[in-house]
């Protein structure tokens, strides 16, 4: 059974889609059998994976040439074509990219999803490389019907925040938010995680204390480090370098161990309710 | 009916054994033997004592200790019947009885001592209730008069961050000093401060005086260099919420400074310093007899047995023992736990050190005197002579003395304060010596390495004579010193003013022993007993010595200590990057990281230093030296918060202090006797080389 990692959170620009694919890879490395799906149109996550999707530049993508193309908007998508897709790219991380879309396909996705959230789970079971341990969901910024979708699915939510004035103000309505959407995971496996810290600013810090008053325990105890080091490895699109003096990563590969643990211990709970039930 | 019965047995047989064991003793100690046979018992009973020595048993101990005391009572018994000095020779006689009370006093002490050993109780810290509101209310209590804020600092902040429900915790400052630095820190840092005008009986009168002013169920007092663990309250209170009658728990005093034996000899954590002797075992020893007492500091007192003896002690310079025996004369219990909850500053130089001692001895000495364990009511058996043995050690000051000189009546003068031959004379005192040895190394050798009893009380003996003596006839003399703690030997000096009692003695000692060898070798009247004497004073001389060498302060580098803390950090650099690096050691004025991966880092560059648990605080710092995977960090100026958190990562951690006795090495007599022969050689040439350099004064 595969558990379902959420990456969502109120505000945009909070380093979704970097845990995102930063947990897949170090999963993957770890050889844990995860799939990273992508359900944000900016389509960053595949290019963080290293298969950018591709445009044909100079005319207007179709909805017949759409339909041709790798990415969970696309209905048509089948697990062989996504195989081929990865292996033609040489991903060394299984993920799903988006995909290509224009405005009426992207709308018409988004409407079917309101209507059926269910269908999302469907899609992405379609898809499973076998014995698929996690499926790891990377959301648009905000409240919005794909990430409704994906919070329906989730065992587990990581909310990724900046330590800054903004953000703490959308967290008492997100909170509403989650315990609408993600009933599974709300309360007990919601985890905020403060990125891009700095402790040498002072409003830092103090917005971290209140961030720990208001959710206590629900706020993981590191943080991952403001690290020039992620930033620059995107900018050379290689965003899976290891480097083992970077703080961030160390705090990344931290963050990975409370993930797997958080896995291998759903899985014990899960066996031990099935062997309860029969 | 049958229980009775056998209980009425084994009354009957223990009274048996007892009386057995008791005749037979009477005849081991009385009968005497000549030269050759005296010999041979003492070889034959030593081997016994070897053989046993190999198992580990705690009754073996028990069994080494019955046959150390039955040699060295057969010694003594022999030494009064037979070998007094007639009282033809008046000078002679008053001397030899001399010499008979300085070894009478050493029996005894030996006596008390095995007792004190014998047994020491293991107790562990018990957990407190699980429900919050039951945890009773504590004061911090940390008295300070003339120690730098910076000593202080450290103990306010870690007491601030002791694990204790916050509304139940408060901290005092009691500042007898007055000092207006002090009151704006406690403003600063939010704990309570109080000042006294009046400084009338001292560190008592200081807490006295604030107890009337305060109202928690328990007092934790802490000297104001003992920086807590967050645990130290968690650590004790268990043992006084469940007995009610229990009046203090007791945790050791632990210096992560070198004192200045340590320093001088660079024996710092390579063997147990002075201190471990008393908190790693005597006070487990004390507790099995419920005679702990209070050491002054590290202490959680229940507010009502304190109350109920009129608070802290003022009668006596050492008013924490004194008030633990007031309130165990009124029933009350007192516990000791051996874990180690607090760290603190060693007494920095030889004479602050000896300053130190001469309080004690001189306060232990008042309360023998005014306050008598063996009278009075109100304690055991046990808990007096435990009692005892702690205040009678410290009159060790004038028996030893007694031994440094004793050689030299006959050298000198031909006196004869001891009769008989000088062979048989050994053949009685060896076993009586060895038996002691092995059987204190077998006790104590964990605590104290055989042997340095003798140099610590060497060192000391001149200089708590008179205070001692003084304190025997006119305890109400003198007044309460401060112990300096913070300071910084500037730069390495012979200290002969605190050296010269010793260097006089060695002058004599070694003439004594120039006179036995002369003697000898022309083959004089009576060689044997001037080479015996000779040998007395070859080996006074070698305590003297070394002695001597911890006169010679060691230039400290560092006026603030620094500990080993093994944590993952983070660099934070100018550039935007965040580096993982691990502290080595941390110090209140900077840290020494290992930083893999770090790149090269210029001396002056600028950085910050942050922990990766969610610390919440980065301490701005200049590199000092960066080389390969060293690097050396100095701090910039530092907030209250950056120094709360400097002083949490260094001490405040439960197991702290948990390793620090880690990786030493046996006692080994032989080893230790040599390696005092080295130190005593090094001090002996140091006093002869350094002519006239005084100590410098500040």
């Amino acid at each position: 059974v595969s558990r379902y990692i959420v990456v969502a959170s109120p505000k945009g620009g909070v380093g979704r889609t970097t845990i995102t694919a930063q947990l897949a890879a170090r999963l993957s490395a770890q050889a844990k059998r995860c799939l990273a799906v992508d359900l944000d149109p900016q389509n960053a996550l595949s290019m963080m994976l290293g298969s950018p999707a591709k445009w044909v530049s100079g005319h207007q993508p179709t909805p017949a040439s759409l339909a041709h193309t790798v990415g969970i908007v696309n209905e048509e998508l089948s697990a062989q074509a996504l195989m081929d897709y990865l292996k033609a790219r040489r991903a060394a991380v299984a993920h799903v990219p988006f995909g290509v879309h224009n405005a009426f396909s992207r709308k018409h996705a988004e409407h079917r999803l309101a209507a059926q959230p269910e269908v999302l789970r469907a899609r992405i079971e379609g898809l499973l490389p076998p014995r698929c341990e996690a499926v790891l969901l990377d959301t648009p910024a905000g409240q919005n019907s794909w990430t409704e979708a994906a919070l329906s699915l989730a065992d587990c939510v990581l909310v990724p925040l900046l330590a800054e004035p903004a953000c703490l103000a959308g967290v008492a309505s997100y909170e509403v938010y989650l315990q609408t959407h993600a009933p599974r995971a709300y309360p007990k496996n919601v985890l905020y995680v403060v990125n891009r810290w700095n402790p040498a600013q002072q409003l830092a810090c103090d917005v971290f204390s209140v961030l720990c008053d208001s959710l206590n325990d629900r706020v993981w105890s590191r943080c991952i480090f403001d690290d020039e080091h992620l930033r620059e490895a995107l900018a050379r699109n290689d965003p899976q370098a290891h480097d083992p003096g970077s703080q961030a990563g160390a705090d990344l590969d931290q963050l990975t161990h409370t993930v797997a643990a958080w896995l291998s211990d759903a899985d014990t709970t899960a066996t031990g309710a099935t062997a309860r039930a029969s | 009916m049958s229980k009775k019965e056998s209980a009425v047995l084994r009354a009957a047989k223990a009274l048996c054994y007892v009386s057995i064991g008791a005749l037979l003793s009477l005849a081991v100690v009385t009968t005497p033997l000549p030269l050759a046979a005296q010999a041979l018992f003492g070889v034959v009973l030593y081997v016994a004592a070897l053989l046993l020595n190999r198992f580990q048993q705690r009754t073996v101990t028990l069994v080494m200790m019955s046959l150390s005391l039955l040699v060295t009572t057969r010694y003594m018994y022999f030494r009064l019947n037979t070998t007094l000095p007639s009282f033809v020779f008046a000078t002679d006689a008053v001397l030899g009885m001399v010499l008979v009370g300085a070894e009478l006093y050493a029996f005894v002490m030996l006596f008390l001592g095995y007792f004190q050993g014998a047994w020491p109780l293991e107790r562990k810290p018990i957990s407190l209730p699980a429900d919050l509101t039951r945890w009773p209310s504590v004061d911090i209590f940390i008295p300070t008069y003339n120690e730098p804020l910076s000593v202080v600092a450290p103990t306010v902040l870690a007491a601030r961050a002791i694990d204790w429900p916050h509304d139940k915790l408060k901290v005092y400052i009691l500042d007898d000093g007055c000092r207006p630095e002090f009151r704006a820190f406690a403003a600063d840092v939010g704990v309570e401060y109080f000042e006294r005008i009046e400084s009338d009986h001292a560190k008592a009168g200081n807490i006295n005086k604030a107890l009337g002013k305060t109202h928690g169920e328990f007092v934790l007092i802490l000297d104001c260099d003992h920086v807590p663990t967050r645990s130290i309250l968690q650590v004790g209170m268990g043992w006084l919420l469940r007995d009610s009658k229990l009046a203090l728990v007791q945790t050791p005093h632990h210096f992560y400074s070198p004192d200045p034996f340590e320093r001088n000899l660079q024996t710092f954590r390579i063997q147990p310093n002075e201190g471990e002797l008393f908190y790693r075992l005597i006070q487990r020893g004390n507790d099995l007899w419920n005679a702990t007492f209070f050491c002054g500091s590290c202490a959680m007192i229940r507010r009502t047995a304190l109350e109920a003896v009129g608070g802290i002690a003022v009668e006596t310079v050492t008013e924490d023992a004194h008030t633990a025996l007031r309130m165990q004369r009124r029933g009350y219990r007192t516990a000791y736990i051996d874990v180690a909850q607090i760290g603190g500053l060693a007494t920095e130089s030889l004479s602050a050190h000896v300053g130190q001692r001469q309080r004690w001895a001189r306060g232990m000495a008042q309360i023998f005197r005014i306050d008598n364990p063996f009278l009075g009511r109100g304690l055991s058996l046990g808990q007096r002579l435990c009692y005892a043995a702690s205040m009678l050690h410290f009159f060790h000051a004038l028996p030893r003395l007694v031994f440094l000189l004793a050689p030299l009546s006959y050298l000198f003068f031909g006196m004869q304060i001891l009769q008989g031959s000088p062979m048989l004379v050994l053949a009685y005192s060896l076993p009586h010596l060895l038996h002691a040895s092995m059987t204190n190394s077998r006790v104590q050798g964990k605590y104290r390495y055989s042997f340095w009893s003798e140099v610590y009380e060497t060192s000391l003996a001149p200089f708590i004579l008179l205070p001692t003596t003084v304190a025997l006839f006119a305890p109400k003399l003198g007044k309460f010193n401060v112990t300096a703690k913070g300071g910084k030997v500037g730069r390495t000096y012979f200290d002969r003013r605190i050296a010269w009692p010793h260097i006089a003695l060695a002058a004599l000692n070694l003439a004594g022993l120039i006179i036995g060898l002369r003697r000898y070798y022309l083959g004089l009247e009576f060689a044997d007993v001037a080479l015996l004497n000779a040998g007395w004073c070859g080996y006074n001389l070698l305590m003297l010595g070394a002695a001597l060498s911890v006169a010679r302060e060691t230039q400290q580098r560092r006026s603030v200590p620094r500990l080993p803390v093994k944590l993952p950090a983070a660099l934070l650099l100018p550039n935007g990057h965040a580096r993982a690096a691990e502290t080595r050691d941390l110090s209140l004025a900077g840290a020494r990281l290992l930083a893999p991966n770090l790149p090269a880092q210029a001396a002056g560059a600028k950085l910050s230093l942050s922990w990766v648990d969610a610390d919440r605080i980065a301490i701005p710092a200049t590199v000092v030296r960066h080389d390969g995977d060293d690097l050396q960090l100095r701090f910039d100026e530092l907030s209250v918060d950056a120094r709360a958190a400097l002083v949490e990562r260094m001490f405040s951690r439960a197991d702290t202090w948990a390793n620090w006795h880690e990786g030493r090495q046996l006692d080994l007599p032989l080893v230790e006797i040599s390696r005092i022969f080295l130190h005593g050689l090094r001090g002996l040439g140091q006093a002869a080389r350094t002519p006239f350099s005084w100590r410098p004064r500040s």
